[in-house]
């Protein structure tokens, strides 16, 4: 009964999350809110008006093979993969992205997750942070790999580095915050990100702020975790440099700005890295504006942001006005279905998790043409020019 | 106690304090060329000591007399400091013991159990490979909120 590929129906079933029976036991209605639709089983002659998607439920929690967000640097990607709570990286130096390893797994244990939320892959070191608010935890996974080697799977190169608690991350956060009576003591992070000294940015979505965690000074030689919150930056509020509802952030290009993406006031915040506010930039309405933004990716013009109902990705300006978008709703090279999270290739090329269609799709920054999709599955990873068949 | 056994201990001794490495010792050649067929093959002794990954603590491990059998439950020394030379971990640090199989995504089939001897020594009991091949060892260290691991690679026969 499971679509076999997205937007498959007549009788197959996606991400079923509600079911009605009528009385006499004949037919039965299925509400598919992640396919956008309802299907009826047995008299159709019935189902004339009875259901419209309005009337779906609210979507909750749906996973899907890919999570909502991304990391780029250097030659690795790294995404995660809800339903088996996994880490995927993919190694890009043969040109297209290989996978070439997978860690986690679903459990308590240290080295396993609960609900992965955002993966960052530090910059000066092979070295993941994984924010996992299903165990309550950052991780932080080091990758054995060797760069110049040829280009394997190795379920050897993941090895945890550690973990820090979010429990104790917001037992600091309490301490720096006037507000903390108030604040809720479970963290949810959206985002993270790391600076170039070492330092972990984490966007914390039921507070509205973006904790900084430093390195403590280490005892020997290997590369200290950052653990130790020494700044908060956004509390929830309605004025420059305050957060609503941020739901992804982005370095700048030079490593020198932060850009946060907030859905509740519709902005995108740019922040020094020392937290210093420098500017907000609003988001223009809807149509021509994402109706739901839910990634940030800078550009050579600005910055594009997805539109997880609008199926689609908008490139906006410096200044926040829409210069073009990129993808339609679909299921072929270039279309989309809920796009998620956003991340950029020094080549130019923006990633987003095409979250509805099980996939990362690569468009260009520049012109906003279509250039690869690439996920798991069997000859699922496709360069622009090569057929699908 | 046989005359193998003791020079096995001896040799791991020697190897032990002879100094650091960052992963599992190469197994210590066999003691005895012409062990009695009466006594079982002395198990190999091994241990190893390294860094956690953040730098925090330094971890030392060891088997006890009856090595690291396969399909046999055996038992590993722990000591958690500050430093090579330094001063034992805080009392109130939690140890913890598991290993892995990566490449056949597994673990043991038993979870270990660490207790404190005190000045930073535990013992980890319990510990079972039920199938020889490469394991991965962590020892994970935990205080304040934070975790961290040290891993050494095992080739178990």
């Amino acid at each position: 009964m499971h679509a076999v590929v997205p937007r498959e129906g007549e009788g197959r079933i996606h991400y079923p999350e509600d079911v009605a029976i009528d009385a006499t036991g004949t037919t039965a209605v299925v509400a598919e809110p992640f396919e956008r639709r309802v299907q009826w089983f047995g008299d159709l002659a019935a189902a004339t008006g009875a259901l419209t998607t309005a009337q779906l439920p609210a979507r909750d929690e749906v996973l899907s093979h890919f999570g909502g967000g991304l990391s780029v640097e250097g030659d690795l990607t790294a995404l995660w993969e809800p339903e088996s709570a996994s880490v995927v990286v993919f190694d890009w130096r043969a040109g297209l992205p290989v996978h070439v390893t997978t860690f986690g797994g679903p459990g308590a244990a240290p080295d396993r997750f609960g609900r992965v939320s955002a993966v960052a892959i530090a910059s000066d070191q092979p070295r993941l942070a994984v924010a996992d608010p299903g165990s309550s935890r950052i991780a932080f996974v080091d990758l054995d790999r060797d760069p110049t080697a040829a280009l394997r799977f190795d379920p050897f190169m993941p090895r945890l580095a550690g973990i820090v608690e979010l429990a104790s991350v917001m037992d600091a956060l309490r301490r720096l915050r006037p507000d903390s009576e108030s604040m809720p003591r479970r963290a949810e992070p959206t985002d993270l990100a790391w600076t170039p000294d070492g330092r972990l940015l984490l966007l914390e979505g039921n507070t509205g702020s973006l904790v900084v965690l430093a390195p403590r000074p280490a005892r020997g030689p290997a590369s200290p975790l950052p653990s130790e919150v020494v700044a908060a930056w956004g509390p929830q509020g309605d004025a420059p440099g305050r957060f609503a509802e941020p739901v992804a952030m982005a370095l700048s290009p030079s490593r020198d700005a932060v850009a946060v993406l907030d859905a509740g006031r519709r902005t995108i915040d740019l922040l020094d890295v020392s937290g210093r506010p420098l500017r907000s930039i609003r988001l223009p309405d809807a149509p021509s504006g994402p109706r739901e933004p839910g990634g940030l990716s800078w550009s050579p013009d600005g910055f594009v942001v997805s539109d997880v109902p609008g199926d689609r990705l908008v490139r906006l300006s410096s200044e926040g006005s829409v210069l073009d978008e990129m993808g339609s709703t679909g299921v072929d090279d270039g279309l989309v279905w809920s796009p998620g999270g956003l991340a950029r290739r020094a080549d130019g090329t923006v990633l987003v998790v095409d979250v509805g269609n099980h996939r990362v799709q690569g468009f260009s920054e520049v012109d906003g043409s279509w250039r690869l999709v690439f996920s798991l599955g069997r000859a699922s990873t496709r360069p622009r020019g090569m057929p699908a068949e | 106690m046989t005359s193998d056994r003791i020079i096995s201990i001896a040799l791991l001794l020697l190897v032990l304090a002879a100094g650091g490495c960052d992963r599992a010792e190469s197994p210590l050649p066999p003691s005895a060329t012409e062990a009695p067929t009466t006594v079982a093959p002395t198990p190999i002794a091994r241990g190893g000591e390294a860094w956690t990954a953040g730098g925090r603590w330094f971890v030392r491990w060891r088997t006890r007399d009856e090595g690291m059998p396969t399909f046999e439950p055996f038992s590993l020394e722990l000591e958690v400091l500050e430093s090579p030379d330094g001063p034992p971990a805080p009392g109130d640090v939690v140890v913890r013991l598991d290993a892995a199989m990566p490449h056949h995504g597994h673990g043991m089939n038993f979870v270990p159990t660490v207790r404190s001897l005190g000045e930073g020594r535990h013992l980890g009991e319990g510990m079972l490979f039920h199938m020889g091949g490469r394991w991965e060892l962590f020892v994970d260290v935990s205080r304040d909120g934070v975790l961290e691991r040290a891993q050494w690679t095992v080739e178990v026969e």
